[in-house]
Order: structure tokens, then sequence, then C-alpha cells
């Protein structure tokens, strides 16, 4: 199957994709790049590459055509392995090779269903505020999903860990994860509107905001840091109020999504 | 302002068919899109573009005005069913719908989107349904 791979700048991916999507049909793939670029990706019959070239206009940084897997599971492992490490850690499913140089490899199988492979953007945001972090101490992921912060704050230190999800499908990948990368945690099924927040200095809370508000308003006072993820851009500023005392000191945004470190002044 | 012949020529690549509604535009489209994967779904040449992304556990989908008009946007929770499970969880597809308005000042418009979809299992390929009426309104409503 033929594979196209535009690499545009990311300030004009709008506006590269406002004349791209109609000249493909099947839709792109959209990967990070090195250098704050973007690379699109189409699979399958489509215009030559220097029609796509031309309408992606000065944004186009490269150019690439070649033979892409016909299998579909195939070409969506191809694509998980490609993806840059974010903040020094790259999230790979088990059948990608193992990424070099100087970074955090997690692997992490994604069943059907089972949120966070880490490719949501509001996972890839809570991985970059989790890395921009000094490990230590008991941490806690909820709305683990397939554990992929959980497994990653494991990994880089902070112990014991806690992760919980209401999913049952993500309990177990979780659970499998774990054993995949070598790390212990502790995996609770449960419903995280039901559950009091565990009292570990550190959480990441990639929940809706329902969640967000059931949590905020249960904080013990020894969660010191709380990476919050998993709203929309426009609603995250009423989130992070919720959690009152706790301020904020970095926020991210992307893909419609927004999320924010917060921690307890002392 | 709404051209559904336009809206026919910009679509028959995409399984797109339009008409003409009362005081409006009228757009369905067809599509199947593998995981992570944006693409278009609808479109109405020069005002609105839906484009579409099976994400995991859950969907995007994403508005785009085609043009300098504010874009209002807001889910309709009343109609929305089986979102992001699977083929294997549920047996039905699922359901989301939207309410959309475009303030131009010369002809704003209202529109509902409905869009069903089912996921295959293992990441497989998503179909995509979707149903919108987009329609002028007065200035002053």
């Amino acid at each position: 199957m033929r594979e196209v791979v535009l690499t545009v700048r990311a300030d004009e991916l709008e506006e590269v994709l406002d004349r791209l999507l109609p000249l493909l049909p099947q839709g792109v793939h959209e990967t990070p790049a090195p250098g704050g670029a973007v690379a699109l990706t189409a699979f399958g019959p489509g215009p030559s590459l220097a029609e796509l070239g031309a309408a992606a206009g000065d944004a186009l940084l490269s150019a690439g055509e070649a033979v892409a897997p016909d299998d579909p599971a195939e070409r969506r492992l191809k694509l998980l392995a490609a993806r840059p490490a974010v903040a020094g850690v790259a999230v790979r499913p088990s059948g990608a090779a193992a990424p070099e140089g100087d970074v955090l490899d997690v692997v992490i199988d994604a069943p059907d269903g089972a949120f966070g492979a880490g490719t949501h953007p509001t996972t890839a945001m809570c991985l970059e505020l989790l890395m921009g972090l000094e490990p230590g101490g008991a941490f806690a992921d909820l709305g683990c999903g397939t554990g992929v912060l959980a497994i990653t704050a494991a990994l880089r230190g902070w112990g014991p860990v806690l992760a919980v999800d209401h999913e049952a499908l993500g309990v177990e990948a979780t659970e499998a994860n774990a054993r995949r990368n070598g790390v212990e945690l502790g995996v609770v099924h449960a419903d995280l509107l039901e559950l009091e927040p565990p009292p570990a200095p550190t959480i990441a809370a990639n929940v809706p905001p329902a969640v967000h508000a059931h949590i905020a308003a249960s904080l013990p006072d020894e969660v010191r840091v709380v990476i919050v993820s998993g709203v929309a851009e426009e609603a995250l500023e009423e989130v992070v109020a919720a959690y009152g005392r706790l301020r904020p000191v970095e926020a991210l945004a992307g893909r419609g999504w927004g999320a924010a470190l917060l921690v307890r002044d002392a | 302002m709404l051209d559904h012949a336009a809206a026919v020529a910009a679509g028959a690549g995409h399984g797109q068919l339009a008409s003409e509604t009362a005081g409006g535009i009228g757009l369905t489209g067809q599509k199947i899109v593998e995981e992570g994967a944006r693409a278009l779904l609808l479109v109405v040449p020069g005002i609105l573009r839906i484009d579409v992304r099976p994400l995991e556990d859950g969907l995007q989908v994403i508005p785009r005005v085609l043009g300098d008009m504010p874009l209002g946007w807001e889910l309709d929770t009343s109609a929305m069913s089986d979102y992001g499970r699977t083929a294997e969880e549920t047996r039905l597809p699922a359901l989301v719908a939207f309410r959309l308005a475009i303030w131009d000042e010369r002809q704003p418009l209202a529109g509902r989107v409905v869009v069903s979809y089912t996921r295959g299992a293992e990441h497989g390929p998503t179909h995509f349904s979707a149903h919108a009426i987009i329609q002028q309104v007065s200035a002053d409503r």
C-alpha cells in the first residue's frame, strides 16, 4: 500500500489540512515531528506526491513516499513506533522496536476500548508534565487507562504507585503492562466519583471535569502536586479553579485539550 | 451563501450528498476511517468542514470554519449514546449530536449535526454516518 508523508510546520497545520483533507478522503495521521513540526501520513491511493506537496504550500518542510504494510494492524504499529519521544519518554507497543538513545522506554499494549496507549493528546500532555517533576514519594494515577502514567512514574522512581480506573478493561491492561515493564503497582478497580483520593504527594488525574470536581472537593492535605488533564481547553480554567489552594504553575494545550500542573504552597 | 450544488461537488469524493432544504442545506456523509486518522466527513465549501478522528476509546469531531466567522459549537448530550464503545461492547451504532451557529453579520447560520458510528474491535476502522441540516436564520434571533 502507498504511504505518503508530508512534514509541515505546526503553526500552519490547520491551513494545510484545509487544502489536503479534500484531496485525501481516507484522512491523514498527525504525528509530532522533530523541531516542532508535524508529520502528516496518508495511506492508499491519491494525488501525486508533487500535487500533495503543492497543496501543503510554504508550510511544507519535506515530502516522501514509501510502501506501507497492507495489514492495518501493521500500519498502526509502524505509526506508533515512529512517534518521537515526548520529554524524554517513548511509549511504544510491545511489537515495536525499543527507542535508541537516552530515552525512558515504556511498553504499553492497549486492548481495544482501553484508554491510554499514549497517542491521545491528554496522555501526552500528562507525560510532559510528569517528566518535568522530580520523582519521590507516593504517586497516584487516577483514571489510569492502560497505566501509562503510573508505569512511567514507577520507572522514574516514585513509589509506592497506585493506579485507579473504573473500566475493568483498563485495570486488566494496567496490570499486564506493569508486568511488561517490570514495575509493581497497586491497581484498583473503582469508581473515582465514589472514592476518596489517596494521600499521595503527587497525583495525576486524566479524567473528565465531573471527576475532577469530586477529587478537588475531597483532596487530602498530603497531596502537594496534581497533574490535571482530560479536560477541553476552554474548560481548563474552571477545573483548575476548583482545586482552590493549589496553584497552577504550568499549563499545556493542544488539539482542543488542556492540562495543568498544580502545586500546593507550603 | 449555502450553495448545495457546491457542496455536492466538494463532497463527491467523500461520500457526501447534499440538497437544498427550506432555508438551508441538508448534508449526509459516510466514511470508514482508520484509528488515529483525521478525515473530512462533511463539507460546505467556504463555510464549514466537519472532520472526525477515531482515537483509542473515543472520537474527536472537529468543526472547522472555512472563513473568518466565529463558530458556536456545543455537544447535545441528550443525543449521545454508547460513546467510545466498540462493536463488541454494544451491538448498536453509537450516536453523538451537536448544535452549531456561525455568526456571519449578513446571514447567520444555525444547524444540527448527528454522527453515528461503529468501531471495529482491535483498533479496526470506524464506520461513520453523518447528517446535518444548516439553515439561515435572521440576524436578530
